[in-house]
C-alpha cells in the first residue's frame, strides 16, 4: 500500500467518474439519476481518500510527501510531479469536501442537463486539486487554466440571465492574466533550467529579473484571488452562475490566486514579492474598504456575498505578503474559513433562491417566521463571515491582522476597518432578509429539508470546529510556513 | 538508386496521377469520382507508410553512408532529408483526410449541378506533387517550379464550381494574385541570382558566409521580394487579401486543401530559404518576419471577430495561427523550427476537425456554411459537439489540449532569443482569438438548438473524433512528435 500512487488516484478518480458518466445509456429520467448518483459516489470516494491522505500525512516531516513522477515530455525536462505539503492539504480536502456538498445541493435544483452538469462538476474538481497537488509549474499552469473550461460551461449552460456575458467575462479575463503569467513561467523555466518548483525555490534570479517575472505571476493570481481593481469579473460571475457553480467559484477557485502567490511568488521570487509588498498592502487594504463599501449598497444578495469575497480575500493577500508565519498562517486559515463561510452562504441563498427564484434582498422579508431552522443556520454563517470568536473566520483574521500589525501597522488599521464594515453589511443584510414585518402570505417559502439541512449542518461543524479548535490544521500548516519566510528573510 | 530512393514520392504521385487519369477514362461517370479518389487515397497511404518506414530507418540509412553525409542529394536542386520527410508525411495525410472527408460535398453538391469530374482528383494529387517538390527544394529553380506546380493546379480547382459566380471570382482572384507574387518571386530570384551568382541555397548561405564585405543591396531587395512572395502564398498580413474571398468562394474540399496541405508545404518552403540559404542574413530578415508576425496575429484576431460565415472564420483565424507560427521564424534557433514544425502538426489536425465539420453541414439537406446553423448542436448531436470543442480549445491554445504545448514551445523559443515583444503580442492575440473560438463553443451550448441540422456523413465524424483524440493524446505524449521535429530540424541547421 505504501508505494500507492495516492495523489494520482485523488486527481483522476474524479476525472474518471466523469467518463463513465458519459458512458450512461437509456432514457433521459434515468441517466439523470443515474448520474446524479454515481457523481455522488465518485465524488463521495474523492473526499474519502483527501481524508485518508490527511490522516497519513506526517506533520513532523518537512518538505513535499507522497511525491510521485512520471515522464511527460522529456525532451524538455517537463515531468508529471505531484506531492503535497502543509499549504496544499487542506485546499485539497477542501475542493473534494465542497464537490460533494455541491452535487447534493444540485440534486433537485439542476433539471436541465443533468448528466453534463456532473460531468462538469467531476472535472472542475480533478483539475482543480490538480493544481493544489501539482510540483511542476507546466503542469501546474495546465490544471490551473484548465478549470476555467468546466466552470465556463457551468456558468454558460445552467446560469442566470445574463449567463452568457457573465461566462465570457469569467473566462477572458482570467484567461489574459493565466497567458501573461504564462509568459513569466516559461522565462523562470528557461532561466532556473528546471520546471521542478522545489528546485526554482532555491534558484536565484536576478532582482530585476524577478520584478518582472513578478508581475506576469500578480496578473493571474490577482484576477484569480480576485484583488481590487481586477475583481470586476466576480460579482457578474457570482450573480449569474447556479448556486454550485458560485460554491465552487468562491470556495475554491479564488483559493487558486492565494495558492499561488504562496507557491510561486513568495518561495521563487522573495526579493520581488518584497519590493511589490507595498503594493500589495495598498491594494488590499483598498479592496477592504471598498469593497465592503460596495457590498454595503447591493441589492442582490449574491453580489453582496460576492464583494464580502474580494473584502476578505483582500485580507488574504495582505497576510500573504506580511512576511511572518502568523500572518501567512492566518491568511491560509481565512482562506479555509472563507471557503466553507462563503460555499455556506451561497448555498443558503440557493435554498432561496430554489423556492423563490430570486436573489433580490427586496423580495423577501422577515422569512424568519417561515424558515427558523434556516435563520439560525445562516445566523451562524453570518457571524463567521464577520468573524465572530469561536467560529473558523475568527481565527483566519485575528491570525492575518497579528501578522500583519507586525509588518504595517497602518495596514493592519485599513484592514479592521474594513471588519467593522463588514459586520455592518452582513448584519444589514441579515436584517433586511430575516426581520422586519412580515410579507403577506409568503407560501414559497418552507423551511430546510432534509437534504438541505444536511448540507448546511455537515458545513456547520468545521466551521464551528475550526473556530474552537484550529490546532490541528496549524499544526500541519505552520511548519510549511518557514521555508516561505526564512528564504524571503534572505 | 540512390535516385529512386529520393524521388520516390515524386515519381509515385506522378506516376500515380496519370495512370488514374487513364482508369478514369473507363469507369462509367457516376462511380469515377468515387473510384478515383479512393485510389488515389490509397496510393497515398501507401506512400505514407513507406515514409513512416523510412523515418523510422533515418539512423541507419544515414549513418551507413560517409559521415557527413546527413541526407540524399539529387543534382544540388532536390534534397530528401529528415524535414523533407516530416512534412511530406504531413502533407500527404492532409490531402488523404481531406480527399476523404470532402466526398460527400462534392458528391451532395456537384453531382446535383452536374459538375462532378473526377479530374479533380488528379488535379490536386498533382498538387500535392508540387507540394512535395517545394518541400525538397535546394534551388531558387526548383523553388519555383514547385510553387508553379502546386499553384496551378490549385488556381483550377478552385473554380471546380464553375456555374457558381462566387467559385469563379475566387479562382480568378486567387490566380491574378497568384500570378502577382510570382511574378515577384521570379524578380526576386533573378535580383538574388544577379548579386551571389548561383541559385543553389547551400552555395548561396557558403557565399553569404564568406563575404566579409557588406551585403549587396540588391541581394537584399531580392531577398524581400522573394520574402513577400512566399507570405502571399502562406498569407501574412499585410499580403492576406486575398484568404477570406478564396476561401469563401472556392468549394469546401480545396479550401481545407488550401488551409492545411498548402499552407505547411508554403511555410516549409520559407524554412528552407530563411535557414539553409539567407542565414547569414538573419539580422536582416527577421525583423521583417517579426513585423510580419506581429501584424498577422493582430489583424487576424481582431478580423475574425465579426465573421459569421464559417469559411471567412477560417480564413482569418488562420491568419492569427500564421503569425504565431511566424514567431517561429523569427527567432530562427533549431528549437524554434522545431516548435514550428510541432505547430504545423497540430494545427494540421486541428483544422482538419474543423474542416470535417464544415464540409458535413447540413440543414435539410441543403450544404451550409453559417455559424449561426451549428447552435443547439450539443442538444441534438452531443458527442460531435464535445468533439468540436475541444478542437475549438485547442485552437484557442487552452490547456489541457495539444493547441497549448504548440504555443508554448513557439513562446519559449521566442523569450530564448529575446523577442518578448513578439510573445507578448502572441499572448494578446491568444486571449482575442480565444474569444471568438469560445464564442462557437457558446452557440453550440448556450444557445437555442437548430431545427434540421444534421453533421453528415459518417466518414466526416470520425475524422473529427479522431483529430480530438488527437488533440487530447498529444498533449499527455508529445514526445514521438517533438523528437521526429527535433531530427527533422538538425539538418536543417547542420551548416
Amino acid at each position: 500500500m505504501d508505494n500507492w500512487p495516492l495523489l494520482s488516484t485523488i486527481i483522476f478518480l474524479p476525472l474518471l467518474g466523469a467518463t463513465l458518466l458519459t458512458l450512461i445509456r437509456g432514457q433521459e429520467k434515468e441517466v439523470s439519476l443515474a448520474a446524479k448518483a454515481t457523481a455522488l459516489w465518485v465524488a463521495f470516494a474523492t473526499f474519502v481518500l483527501t481524508l485518508l491522505l490527511w490522516y497519513s500525512f506526517d506533520h513532523k516531516q518537512k518538505g513535499f510527501q507522497f511525491t510521485e513522477f512520471a515522464p511527460w515530455i522529456a525532451e524538455s525536462n517537463i515531468g508529471y510531479r505531484v506531492g503535497v505539503d502543509g499549504l496544499s492539504l487542506f485546499f485539497v480536502v477542501l475542493a473534494s469536501f465542497l464537490t460533494v456538498l455541491c452535487i447534493i445541493a444540485s440534486w433537485y435544483s439542476i433539471t436541465k442537463r443533468t448528466r453534463d452538469f456532473m460531468v462538469a462538476f467531476l472535472v472542475l474538481e480533478s483539475f482543480s486539486i490538480g493544481a493544489f497537488l501539482a510540483l511542476d509549474t507546466i503542469l501546474f499552469y495546465l490544471f490551473f487554466e484548465a478549470v476555467l473550461l468546466p466552470m465556463f460551461f457551468i456558468i454558460g449552460v445552467w446560469g442566470g440571465e445574463r449567463r452568457i456575458y457573465a461566462a465570457f467575462k469569467f473566462f477572458l479575463y482570467t484567461l489574459l492574466g493565466s497567458l501573461l503569467m504564462l509568459l513569466s513561467i516559461i522565462s523562470l523555466v528557461w532561466v532556473g533550467g528546471t520546471t521542478y518548483i522545489p528546485a526554482l525555490m532555491v534558484t536565484e534570479f536576478s532582482f530585476d529579473l524577478q520584478k518582472i517575472l513578478w508581475l506576469g505571476f500578480f496578473a493571474s493570481f490577482a484576477v484569480k484571488t480576485p484583488m481590487w481593481p481586477f475583481h470586476t469579473w466576480l460579482p457578474d460571475a457570482h450573480v449569474e452562475a447556479p448556486t454550485a457553480g458560485s460554491v465552487m467559484l468562491a470556495g475554491l477557485l479564488l483559493k487558486m490566486g492565494g495558492y499561488g502567490f504562496l507557491r510561486f511568488c513568495l518561495p521563487i521570487l522573495p526579493d520581488a514579492s518584497q519590493f511589490f509588498t507595498p503594493l500589495v498592502f495598498a491594494l488590499s487594504g483598498i479592496a477592504v474598504v471598498y469593497a465592503s463599501l460596495v457590498a454595503l449598497v447591493q441589492t442582490d444578495i449574491k453580489k453582496l456575498i460576492a464583494y464580502s469575497s474580494v473584502a476578505h480575500m483582500g485580507l488574504v493577500t495582505a497576510g500573504i505578503f506580511a512576511n511572518n508565519t502568523t500572518a501567512i498562517s492566518g491568511a491560509i486559515m481565512q482562506m479555509i474559513s472563507h471557503g466553507l463561510v462563503s460555499a455556506a452562504l451561497f448555498l443558503c441563498v440557493g435554498v432561496i433562491y430554489d423556492r423563490a427564484k430570486t436573489h433580490e434582498i427586496k423580495a423577501f422579508q422577515a422569512i424568519v417566521e417561515p424558515m427558523p431552522a434556516y435563520a439560525r443556520l445562516m445566523l451562524i454563517f453570518t457571524l463567521a463571515s464577520i468573524g465572530l470568536p469561536g467560529t473558523s473566520g475568527f481565527i483566519g483574521e485575528i491570525l492575518t491582522l497579528l501578522g500583519v500589525f507586525q509588518a504595517s501597522p497602518t495596514t493592519a488599521l485599513v484592514l479592521a476597518l474594513g471588519m467593522i464594515l463588514g459586520a455592518g453589511y452582513m448584519l444589514h443584510l441579515y436584517r433586511r432578509v430575516f426581520f422586519g414585518a412580515p410579507k403577506p402570505v409568503p407560501s414559497k417559502l418552507y423551511d430546510l429539508h432534509t437534504r438541505e439541512n444536511l448540507v448546511l449542518i455537515s458545513l456547520v461543524i468545521p466551521v464551528l470546529w475550526i473556530g474552537l479548535y484550529p490546532v490541528p490544521l496549524l499544526r500541519i500548516i505552520t511548519p510549511h510556513i518557514l521555508p516561505l519566510i526564512s528564504i524571503a528573510g534572505n | 538508386m540512390t535516385l529512386w530512393l529520393s524521388m520516390g514520392v515524386e515519381i509515385a504521385l506522378a506516376v500515380g496521377a496519370l495512370s488514374l487519369l487513364l482508369v478514369g477514362l473507363f469507369l462509367p461517370t457516376s462511380r469515377a469520382t468515387r473510384i478515383v479518389s479512393h485510389l488515389a487515397v490509397a496510393l497515398m497511404l501507401i506512400i505514407i507508410a513507406a515514409l513512416l518506414w523510412v523515418q523510422e530507418q533515418l539512423p541507419i540509412i544515414f549513418s551507413s553512408n560517409a559521415g557527413e553525409l546527413t541526407s540524399l542529394m539529387l543534382t544540388k536542386h532536390f534534397r530528401f532529408d529528415a524535414l523533407a520527410i516530416y512534412i511530406k508525411i504531413l502533407i500527404l495525410s492532409a490531402s488523404v483526410c481531406v480527399l476523404v472527408i470532402g466526398q460527400g460535398f462534392i458528391s451532395c453538391d456537384l453531382t446535383q449541378k452536374n459538375l462532378n469530374r473526377f479530374e479533380y482528383v488528379i488535379i490536386l494529387l498533382l498538387a500535392v506533387l508540387g507540394m512535395c517538390l517545394m518541400v525538397s527544394a535546394q534551388s531558387l529553380l526548383a523553388l519555383y517550379v514547385g510553387l508553379e506546380l502546386q499553384s496551378l493546379s490549385l488556381y483550377i480547382v478552385a473554380t471546380l464550381q464553375r456555374d457558381s459566380p462566387r467559385s469563379s471570382e475566387a479562382g480568378l482572384k486567387y490566380f491574378m494574385l497568384g500570378a502577382l507574387s510570382s511574378g515577384l518571386l521570379l524578380f526576386g530570384c533573378s535580383l538574388i541570382y544577379g548579386s551571389v551568382g548561383v541559385i543553389n541555397f547551400e552555395s548561396i548561405l557558403i557565399n553569404l558566409q564568406n563575404s566579409n564585405y557588406h551585403t549587396p543591396t540588391m541581394l537584399l531587395i531580392g531577398m524581400v521580394l522573394t520574402l513577400s512572395a512566399i507570405a502571399f502564398k502562406v498569407s501574412a498580413v499585410p499580403f492576406h487579401m486575398w484568404i477570406p474571398d478564396v476561401y469563401e468562394g472556392a468549394p469546401s474540399p480545396i479550401v481545407a486543401f488550401f488551409a492545411t496541405a498548402s499552407k505547411i508545404a508554403a511555410l516549409t518552403l520559407l524554412m528552407r530559404l530563411l535557414v539553409e540559404a539567407f542565414l547569414p542574413l538573419r539580422n536582416d530578415w527577421q525583423p521583417i518576419i517579426a513585423m510580419l508576425a506581429i501584424a498577422s496575429m493582430i489583424l487576424g484576431a481582431l478580423a475574425t471577430i465579426p465573421q459569421t460565415n464559417m469559411k471567412r472564420f477560417i480564413a482569418y483565424s488562420s491568419i492569427t495561427h500564421v503569425g504565431i507560427i511566424l514567431i517561429g521564424f523569427a527567432s530562427a534557433t533549431p528549437d524554434s523550427m522545431r516548435a514550428v514544425l510541432f505547430y504545423l502538426c497540430i494545427y494540421v489536425v486541428m483544422s482538419l476537425g474543423l474542416f470535417a465539420v464544415l464540409l458535413a453541414m447540413r440543414t435539410s439537406e441543403q450544404i451550409t456554411e453559417r455559424m449561426q446553423d451549428l447552435s443547439g448542436l450539443a442538444r441534438s448531436d452531443a458527442k460531435a459537439a464535445l468533439a468540436l470543442s475541444v478542437i475549438m480549445f485547442s485552437m484557442a491554445g487552452l490547456p489541457p489540449f495539444a493547441g497549448f504545448l504548440a504555443k508554448f514551445y513557439i513562446f519559449l523559443a521566442a523569450l530564448r532569443t529575446n523577442l518578448a515583444l513578439l510573445a507578448i503580442c502572441g499572448a494578446l492575440a491568444s486571449v482575442i482569438s480565444a474569444f471568438y473560438y469560445i464564442r462557437i463553443i457558446k452557440i453550440m451550448y448556450f444557445d437555442q438548438a437548430q431545427e434540421n441540422f444534421v453533421i453528415h456523413g459518417r466518414s466526416n465524424r470520425w475524422v473529427l473524433y479522431v483529430s480530438a483524440i488527437a488533440v487530447l493524446s498529444l498533449t499527455i505524449a508529445p514526445s514521438l512528435l517533438l523528437e521526429r521535429g527535433g531530427q527533422a530540424v538538425f539538418v536543417l541547421f547542420s551548416y
